[in-house]
């Protein structure tokens, strides 16, 4: 990092970004900073745009307006229609299929984008074999890189992606094609990686757990708008929007119009006939009557078969079981609660058959309103 | 589960009719493939009179043979450069980059592939031979006298089939680059690599099996052609082997065992090159197509993009001014090299038409020869592609082994192992042989198009196949043929235009009367008013360029009917 070491604290500073490809918006008017040494997840659904943001990034695709800055380089204006090339950004990218150079060696990979700054030659060495030892990969210098694992391939790119020191590195969805304990494991080394090295890094999923481990900060993506950005801690304990909240799991999502708050903040919500829900809003309070929304996480919702759980600020409903299904670590319990459905996720030594009548227990505090 | 015995109708599973197939078609091969090749190896082996050694040790120190192999050589090495640099580099810039009307271009560069290169060269001699080429009358006041340009020479027949060649190299290109992962490409922008950097370490290496395969195949072709050296090479005694085999058979009396050593020899090489091409992109060959694959967003060539142009445009040029040139020579009664409106005519047309024996004779022929031949090789192509793709039948990778032999086969070898091999049957002397050698020269071609074809509506012909009896023939007619027509058509277009512009094995085998159009256009040019000639290949490009557009809106209707499934 010291070679580039900058006034600014941002590493990538992009705004109002529009990208259109024909007359469909891919990206609508996004702006968003990236500091520096931070690691930021755009976190969406298939199709939402994330990997068109990347590529706008890193100069593989042009945008339609707004402007990017790397560093303190404007990369991209639209206004005056000034472009970098890709090459002259200092951007590193780890691609989806790895895009390992088939007839080079690992060594030759990793060592190219040396040898495009045609650095001294002990350098090149010194470096190719300190980052491929930081990927666990020390041993495989001179191994045909046709010849890896899709593991090893990953741990490649990102090498070739480190080893010049760039400004930022891209990713896009880097653990995606990999089987599931793989991913954990490499997810848990790129954790390692970026704590030792400190990289800027970019991040694109559609994995709400890699998102919210990985980074500092998360944008949640939807339709080619953010729709929210925060730490993950604050995204995912308070989402602003159903589409946050819904994508980041909650899947008791309740809609109705809103009466007015109560001199604690609380915002009430009919929900259904006779069921009124109330909970903790953050942000403007729109005026009364406005749709809105209560989410809930099924964890937090409490079933037995006496009335146990009562108290100040609990919501007491009574349902019967429609569902029950077991996922080993809980089990997940369907519910008609009057008109509404909902899931509750109970401790596996819980035994409620299908029919049963339970009370139902959720407290205030666990309920969030939200924006529809 | 699909054996031919229920796909072929009443040639049940019973053992005899199964073998009595096997045995009909190996005899077929046997007689088309490896009786003309071993005639030809039996001719130079026992018929020259001095023993087969002293007459090979007398052949081969010959100066004139010496001479015509490293012509030869010098030749195709020339040829496979131009027609690679042109066709790697056009094939780039239409599939990578946004040089302008990239989508017009590529039909355009395609164009020669369907051309006759003969015509071609008959058309490089209005621009560039020393005498009256246009391009030396140009040049003249500013070099002074004396040619600048001469296409009568090596570089001259190197660039004519250059220039006719490069349209396979650029086909070849274009697909594999089509094809790559464009992702392999922007990791290396990412790197900090520049476009051209990034073509020259990463896209071209990642083609080059693919690239490379197809230089092999254009230097092979080239090796043993025979139309362009004969044309371009004659006025400037240049030889090559292909024409000295001609010489040597078209001495009196005929030479046969010095032409059957000199095919032999060319058979060999070339047969030897493809075998090393083969081994060599075995383990060479990278699978660089990785499922999520961007649409790769052109690369920017900025200014360069009209420099592009400008290549590609030159190239587009290069084909078309020649014969402009040619129709401009064809449309006066004399030339002089430039052309005169008080001199116009079409008198030359009407003698190719009514007067010349030799033309009327070449057009008839060949278009009987094409279409009957492009049918039959099409039947037969389909049935042994059934064979081979459908049946578990003993022996069928035999067969298809020995059908693509022919790949090795240069045009006038074959022609020569027909010769020899068909001479005293009644089939020699009549239209019929020379179809028979295009069909057996082809057959490679045809078998891997309906290889493919059968390939691709495999699931239909298992479900054809399993209908019994009496339903089989209406399956045949309702289902398959409507599915396998334009596969079958364009084949058969391409075909066509392929025979009809054959030179090389139809110079072994024509008599008196039997001369096909390019035969007949390669001896009006020996002895007829040049203008004559050109109005000659004028109206056999006509009938190529025809026979292309037709081509065209087939494959055209059949892409969109595709779409619309
Ligand atoms: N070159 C292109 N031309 C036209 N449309 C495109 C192009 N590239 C992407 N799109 C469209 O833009 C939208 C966003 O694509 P993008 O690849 O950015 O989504 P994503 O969020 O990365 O999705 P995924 O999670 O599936 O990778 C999609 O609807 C896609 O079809
Ligand atoms: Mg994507």
């Amino acid at each position: 990092m010291s070679a580039q070491e900058k006034t600014s604290q941002n590493a990538v500073q992009i705004k109002n970004l529009t990208k259109k490809f024909g007359s469909i918006t891919v990206i609508d008017d996004i702006s968003f900073t990236v500091k520096r040494g931070d690691t930021v997840t755009l976190l969406g659904p298939s199709g939402c745009g994330k990997t068109t943001t990347l590529r706008c990034i890193a100069g593989l695709e042009e945008p339609t307006s707004g402007s990017i800055h790397i560093g303190d380089t404007m990369v991209f204006d639209g206004a005056s229609r000034f472009e970098l090339e890709p090459e002259k950004r200092n951007v590193g990218m780890v691609f989806q299929s790895y895009a390992i150079w088939p007839h080079m060696t690992v060594g030759q990979n990793v060592r190219f984008p040396l040898d495009i700054k045609k650095l001294p030659h002990k350098e090149r060495r010194d470096r190719v074999a300190e980052i491929l030892k930081s990927v666990g990969l020390g041993d495989y210098l001179d191994r045909p890189a046709s010849q890896l694992s899709g593991g090893q391939q990953q741990r490649v790119a990102l090498a070739r992606a480190l080893v010049f020191e760039p400004n930022v590195v891209l990713f896009d969805e880097p653990l995606s094609n990999l089987d599931a304990n793989l991913r954990d494991h490499m997810r848990n080394e790129l954790q390692e990686l970026q704590a030792r090295i400190g990289f800027t890094a970019i991040y694109v999923t559609h994995d709400q757990r890699e998102a919210l481990s990985l980074s500092d900060e998360v944008i949640v993506m939807n339709g080619g708008r953010i729709d929210q950005i925060g730490r993950p801690e604050e995204v995912f304990a308070q989402p602003k929007t159903v589409f946050t909240a819904r994508f980041l799991g909650c899947s008791n999502i309740f809609k109705g119009r809103m009466s007015a708050p109560s001199d604690d903040g609380r915002i009430s919500l009919t929900v259904a006939s006779g069921i009124t829900l109330s909970g903790q809003h953050h942000g403007d309070v729109p005026p009364v009557g406005t749709e809105m929304a209560v989410v809930i996480r099924s964890n937090k919702i409490k079933i037995s078969q006496v009335v146990d759980h009562s108290g100040p600020g609990m919501h007491m409903l009574t349902g019967a079981i429609e569902s029950k299904v077991f996922f080993g670590t809980y089990i997940e319990y369907g519910l008609r609660v009057g008109d509404l459905q909902m899931k509750a996720d109970c401790d596996v030594s819980t035994h409620y058959d299908v029919g049963e009548q339970v009370h139902v227990a959720v407290n205030e505090s666990d309920c969030l309103v939200v924006k529809v | 589960m699909s054996e031919a015995s229920t796909l072929l109708p009443h040639a049940s599973s019973r053992h005899i009719q199964r073998r009595g197939l096997l045995v009909l078609i190996y005899a077929m091969l046997l007689v088309s493939i490896i009786y003309p090749m071993l005639m030809i190896l039996y001719e130079s082996l026992f018929n020259a009179s001095e023993g087969f050694f002293a007459h090979a040790g007398s052949v081969l120190t010959d100066r004139d043979v010496v001479l015509a192999i490293g012509n030869t050589l010098q030749i195709s090495v020339l040829a496979t450069l131009i027609a690679g640099s042109l066709g790697v580099t056009l094939a780039w810039l239409v599939a990578r980059t946004d040089m302008p009307f990239a989508k017009v271009l590529d039909p355009l560069n395609m164009l020669p592939f369907y051309l006759s290169s003969v015509v071609g060269a008959l058309s490089w001699q209005v621009i560039a031979s020393p005498k009256i080429g246009l391009l030396n009358k140009l040049l003249e006041p500013v070099f002074g006298a004396g040619p600048v340009v001469n296409i009568y020479s090596i570089t001259g027949i190197a660039f004519v089939l250059g220039l006719f060649y490069a349209p396979y190299i650029y086909l070849f290109t274009l697909e594999s680059l089509r094809s790559m992962d464009a992702s392999l490409e922007e990791a290396a922008r990412m790197a900090g690599s520049s476009i051209l950097n990034t073509a020259f370490k990463i896209t071209l290496p990642l083609s080059a099996p693919a690239i490379l395969s197809s230089f092999m195949l254009v230097f092979v072709t080239c090796a043993g052609i025979f139309g362009v050296p004969q044309v371009l090479g004659t006025p400037g005694h240049i030889t090559t082997i292909s024409t000295i085999i001609y010489r040597a058979m078209n001495d009196y009396p005929a030479d046969y065992p010095t032409a059957a050593l000199l095919s032999l020899l060319l058979f060999l090489f070339t047969a030897a090159l493809i075998v090393l091409q083969i081994r060599f992109l075995k383990n060479k060959s990278f699978a660089t197509i990785t499922g999520k694959g961007y649409r790769p967003r052109p690369l920017k060539l900025g200014r360069w993009r009209w420099f592009g142009f400008g290549v590609n445009l030159f190239y587009v040029v290069l084909i078309f001014l020649p014969f402009t040139a040619l129709c401009a020579v064809s449309l006066q009664d004399a030339w002089t090299g430039s052309f005169h409106w008080s001199r116009l005519t079409f008198n030359n047309y009407l003698a190719v038409l009514f007067v010349e024996d030799a033309a009327r004779r070449g057009f008839s022929n060949s278009l009987i020869i094409s279409s009957v031949g492009a049918t039959i090789a099409i039947a037969v192509c389909f049935f042994l592609a059934l064979i081979v793709q459908k049946t578990k039948l003993p022996g069928r990778k035999v067969i298809s082994l020995i059908s693509t032999l022919p790949v090795a086969i240069p045009g006038i070898v074959l022609g020569l192992g027909f010769l020899v091999g068909f001479i005293s049957t009644p089939l020699y002397g009549t239209i019929w042989i020379i179809m028979f050698a295009y069909i057996v020269h082809y057959l490679p071609t045809g078998l891997s198009n309906m290889e493919a074809l059968v390939q691709s509506v495999s699931k239909e012909l298992d479900e054809s196949a399993r209908m019994s009896g009496a339903s089989w023939s209406e399956a045949m007619r309702k289902i398959m043929f409507p599915l396998l027509a334009p596969g079958m058509i364009s084949t058969w277009i391409l075909l066509f235009v392929t025979f009809i512009r054959e030179v090389s094995a139809s110079v072994m085998l024509y008599t008196l009367g039997t001369e096909t159009l390019s035969i007949a256009l390669i001896r009006i040019m020996e002895y007829k008013p040049y203008g004559i000639s050109a109005a000659f290949g004028v109206l056999q490009t006509l009938l190529l360029m025809g026979a292309v557009i037709l081509l065209r809106l087939v494959t055209n209707r059949t892409s969109s009917n595709k779409g619309a499934h």
